[in-house]
């Protein structure tokens, strides 16, 4: 079953579109959504969270679809935004006070033992802490309630590489349980990287790809050459390519690469960079 | 609703808790004032101290709004399990229960003033009482859903009104109207009666119209 299934998800705002965007995460499977900044990763997030409303499409968690207790499966759905979005006067016991009220399964041990682990001080206020224990706090808030799905939208932005490890450590320790999925949004490749088994890349509102991060592998490669083998590729082979004086380098498709030219193998972050710079040099070779 | 409900006491925990204190201390001083040899007039049933925090009660839904703008609360509470109407709801209840504890603290001050002067304690005093907290919670039905539209929204709806009831009151206090039989007006059952009618569906239709604002908003 899929924990979540989005179909023609489409926004529209003045000047930007989330146009018809389909995708599925399985259960049990962590995804990873990349794109640059205003790409759209956060409109999906905030509209399979309700926070904002659609336009057209379907979005469908746990194979149920919309219906008027759709309120009810947010009881099975955690969910991190870019910032804790809460009273910066509060401590964690109005927080556990609030969410319990909130949450059917709210486990105020698990939260306090999370908050414990995460050395986060129980009698602060959210005003007095950093914005990586306010993270901490989303997550453990996130993880206090049984929830079978996370959504986490740029949850280790602007935070240290020792933070950013124990928040990926902790969501590896989330999705040991085969029940759980996680969809997270990040500008940290990266993070994605070793986190997810499914990416998907989106560019100015459209979904541009989305697969399993080893099908991405084996597909795209990277290849260093002059900018005239670079020119004798076929136009659809090449994602995105980046020349210089020394040379190109270019993130191909591999069965469309004639065989002979020595491939390398390629990362989700060039992949993700590349694409983006893709259009951009075809723009500058028109000139 | 409770989690909304607890997030909102949380949020004005402090300063629901000034406005009963000013609130109790001006009516002390009401108190005070005859223990010094103040007359009780005729006509006043309470203190005109005692109202000027209850002109903060309709502007409380508009500040809680403001404050889970600036917050992100908003945004955090359609995230969770928990209706839009539960969010619109618990602002009316929070402004209804704290009429109610300001509308509780200003009978009590009325009533203990009345048995210091061995005045009598009648029905007109408990009328004269229910009328303030309908027409109290008219304003409110005003103005709140506009605060679902927005801050400046509701300050200009707070303002019109208060305008409109300021300069009705004032042709109110100078016409004939407001005579003995003006007021004897509000001690009948039956005005009692139409009053809370009215109220309770103006209230109802308020609340109705804000869930609706609330319903399609794009957080």
């Amino acid at each position: 079953m899929n924990a979540v299934e989005v179909k023609n998800l489409t926004k529209y705002y003045r000047g930007f579109t989330l146009d018809h965007i389909s995708f599925s995460l399985p259960g049990g499977c962590i995804m990873g959504l990349i794109g640059e900044n205003g790409a759209g990763k956060s409109t999906i997030i905030k509209l399979l969270l309700g926070i904002i409303r659609k336009d057209e499409g379907s979005i469908s968690l746990f194979g149920r679809g919309e219906s008027g207790r759709q309120h009810l499966l947010k009881d099975e759905v955690g969910f991190v935004l870019d910032e804790l979005k809460l009273n910066c006067e509060f401590r964690a016991k109005n927080i556990n006070n609030i969410m319990s009220s909130a949450y059917r399964h709210w486990n105020s041990e698990t939260f306090y033992g999370l908050l414990d682990k995460m050395n986060i001080p129980v009698s602060k206020r959210i005003k007095a802490m950093s914005r990586g224990m306010k993270m901490k706090v989303g997550i453990a808030i996130a993880m206090s309630h049984n929830a079978k799905l996370l959504i986490l939208d740029e949850a280790t932005g602007g935070l240290d590489p020792v933070v950013r490890d124990e928040v990926v450590d902790m969501l590896y320790e989330f999705t040991r349980d085969e029940e759980h999925s996680v969809l997270i949004s990040s500008h940290i490749v990266s993070d994605l990287e070793k986190l997810c088994d499914y990416i998907a890349f989106l560019h100015h509102g459209k979904l541009v790809l989305c697969e399993e991060k080893d099908r991405l592998m084996e597909q795209y490669g990277m290849i260093h050459c002059t900018e005239k083998q670079l020119s004798e590729l076929d136009c659809s082979a090449v994602i995105g390519k980046k020349s210089n004086q020394y040379g190109a380098e270019a993130i191909v498709r591999r069965d469309a690469v004639p065989k002979g030219l020595d491939i390398g193998p390629t990362d989700i972050e060039k992949l993700f960079v590349f694409m983006n710079r893709g259009n951009h040099n075809e723009e500058y070779d028109k000139k | 609703m409770k989690s909304m409900i607890k997030n909102d006491f949380f949020t004005f925990k402090k300063f629901l808790l000034i406005l009963t204190v000013v609130s109790v201390i001006l009516n002390f001083k009401w108190v005070i004032d005859f223990c010094f040899g103040a007359e009780l007039p005729g006509n006043d049933f309470i203190s005109d101290f005692a109202l000027y925090p209850m002109m903060y009660l309709p502007v409380l839904p508009t500040l809680l709004c403001t404050v889970d703008m600036r917050t992100g609360w908003k945004q955090f509470g359609a995230a969770m399990p928990v209706k839009r109407s539960d969010y619109v709801g618990s602002k009316y209840l929070l402004t209804l229960i704290a009429g109610l504890i300001m509308i509780c603290m200003i009978t009590v001050c009325g009533v203990i003033s009345r048995l210091l002067f061995h005045s009598a304690i009648d029905a007109e005093y408990f009328y004269f009482i229910a009328a303030l907290f309908m027409v109290l919670n008219l304003f409110c039905a005003f103005v709140t859903p506009f605060c679902f539209i927005g801050r400046t929204a509701a300050i200009a709806a707070y303002m019109i009104l208060l305008v409109v009831i300021g300069s009705s009151a004032t042709v109110f206090l100078d016409s004939s109207l407001f005579d003995k039989q003006g007021l004897e007006l509000i001690f009948d059952i039956r005005t009692q009666l139409i009053l809370f009618v009215c109220t309770a569906v103006l209230y109802a239709l308020s609340w109705l119209i804000s869930v609706r604002i609330y319903q399609n908003k794009d957080l």
